[in-house]
């Protein structure tokens, strides 16, 4: 094999390997420096019938359906410590709350991405659709919470 | 015994009276030399092959069907067995005849080609088998991660068996199961990276498979893989252009750095096709400028000049492309 074929092997062979290694930095830097400063209120377990039991309103958290079950649970998220912390009902309402869903350092509370791989074998995977990040627009930090279908984002905790 | 001169009279005579070719010379020759002498696949033996190859396919999906067919029924050890049962014996049945190539005159190495065959099956059955154990196994063969996990087992195999057995089949389905390992890899890798613009990732992923194709295409012309040379170039070129195509997008979201590139590239690669003597390249970039050219017509002309003008004027173009097109092919690669 002359000299230029050589070349062209390894270039074949050193750009897939590039291209990994850049995803991978380009993932995992701007995880490094990326630091949330702002805390969450989420709920798991809502009984959601027509419309939804909990909502923000004028910064606090109210109840909307006086007759119906009140099973939900309420959870703060510590975004510097990456854990949940379940709080009662009472306690939610003490709390001043930010709305929007983006949180004023910029980050949001999004679902995972498609996890699948190239073929269908046997089945899809729909796992990661119930992770749950912290997305801002250089990074995605994924959030320490149980997958759930029914969790709910209420509001960035104001301090 | 006869001297050498006169040994190549004769042979003048029988060249003269068209009784003997070169290759049956270069033959004799390799074979006095102990030199193996260097196969001429004859149209026969070309037909010959792909037949071996429809039939492994053919035994595949009858394995396939099978499966299928009867998958509720199937208890886990059947499902192994007739899945990775058959590749492992498939596998040794390519050994076993592929062995026999050193007895046998090369012109009718038959026994060699049947073996790809068998490796062809042994190759196409073994995602599938290792698919039913990871599966029982309790993973999630659809998710990125695993799938990750089987095209890289599938790939060290098919390499291994490569610089082992030295066979092109092994090369392409290490290419094959390559690709569907970086695929998987920088699959899962994305999926806990969202904020990344998902389609753009996939073509540029299509356009580094498209290019790594070409350079491996250009790294086998010549040699013993020579014959997937066609293969790589082909989908390397399709990969390459119309990933590069996509890139540029349409109006109003047109990618104007990948829009000017376009031309250029194409330009390149009818230059390519000329020095590299190869007619693929300059027909598949004749067809993607012919595309480039209608996709820009109707992007920035349609409105403007009218539809009816700006399909003339295409026409045109695409008309002065298979022109200079076909003169390039005649003057410099018939």
């Amino acid at each position: 094999m002359d000299k230029r074929k050589n070349i062209s092997l390894i270039l074949a062979v050193a750009i897939p390997i590039l291209m990994i290694f850049l995803i991978i930095a380009s993932i995992y830097w701007p995880r490094a420096t990326a630091h949330p400063k702002f805390n969450f209120l989420y709920l798991m377990g809502e009984n959601y019938i027509n419309n939804q039991q909990y909502v923000v309103q004028n910064e606090k958290l109210i109840f909307t359906q006086k007759n119906s079950e009140n099973n939900a649970k309420f959870y703060i998220y510590d975004t510097t410590q990456n854990k949940s912390t379940e709080i009662s009902f009472q306690d939610a309402q003490k709390l001043n709350l930010n709305a929007n869903l983006k949180s004023p350092d910029g980050f949001e509370v999004v679902s995972g991405g498609n996890d699948g791989g190239i073929f269908p074998l046997f089945f899809g995977s729909t796992d990661n659709y119930y992770s749950r990040y912290l997305k801002n627009d250089h990074t995605t930090l994924k959030l320490n919470i149980p997958h759930n279908y029914n969790f709910r984002f209420l509001g960035w905790v104001k301090s | 015994m006869t001297s050498k001169t006169e040994i190549l009279q004769d042979i003048k005579i029988l060249a003269e009276k068209k009784l003997i070719t070169k290759e049956e010379l270069i033959i004799a020759f390799d074979e006095g030399s102990n030199i193996q002498a260097k196969k001429i696949p004859s149209k026969k033996s070309h037909l010959a092959e792909i037949l071996y190859f429809i039939s492994g396919g053919i035994i595949f999906l009858g394995i396939a069907i099978l499966l299928a067919q009867n998958w509720p029924e199937l208890r886990y050890s059947t499902k192994v067995l007739a899945t990775l049962g058959s590749c492992i014996a498939a596998y040794f049945i390519g050994l076993l005849l592929g062995r026999e190539k050193k007895n046998v005159i090369p012109a009718e190495a038959g026994t060699e080609r049947i073996s790809s065959a068998f490796f062809l099956i042994f190759s196409l059955a073994t995602p599938i088998g290792l698919s039913i154990i990871f599966d029982h196994e309790g993973f999630d063969t659809g998710s990125s991660g695993v799938q990750t996990l089987i095209s890289g087992i599938l790939f060290v195999t098919q390499i291994f068996s490569y610089f082992v057995f030295r066979r092109n089949i092994f090369m392409l389905f290490s290419i094959l199961f390559g690709t569907w390992l970086f695929l998987s890899l920088t699959n899962f890798l994305m999926s806990y990276n969202l904020y990344w613009d998902t389609s753009k990732f996939y073509e540029y992923r299509a356009l580094m498979i498209g290019l790594v194709y070409l350079l491996l295409g250009h790294a086998f012309s010549n040699n013993k893989q020579a014959p997937l040379t066609g293969f790589l170039y082909g989908f390397g070129l399709i990969g390459f252009f119309g990933a590069a195509l996509c890139l540029g997008e349409w109006k109003p979201h047109q990618n104007i750095i990948w829009e000017s590139a376009f031309p250029i590239l194409t330009f390149a690669a009818i230059f390519l096709s000329v020095y590299l003597k190869r007619k693929i390249f300059l027909v598949f970039s004749t067809l993607f400028l012919i595309i480039f050219i209608l996709k820009i017509t109707s992007e920035y002309f349609s409105n403007s000049l009218g539809w009816p003008l700006a399909l003339v004027i295409a026409g045109l173009l695409m008309i002065a492309m298979t022109y200079m097109s076909l003169r390039l092919s005649r003057k410099y690669l018939a």
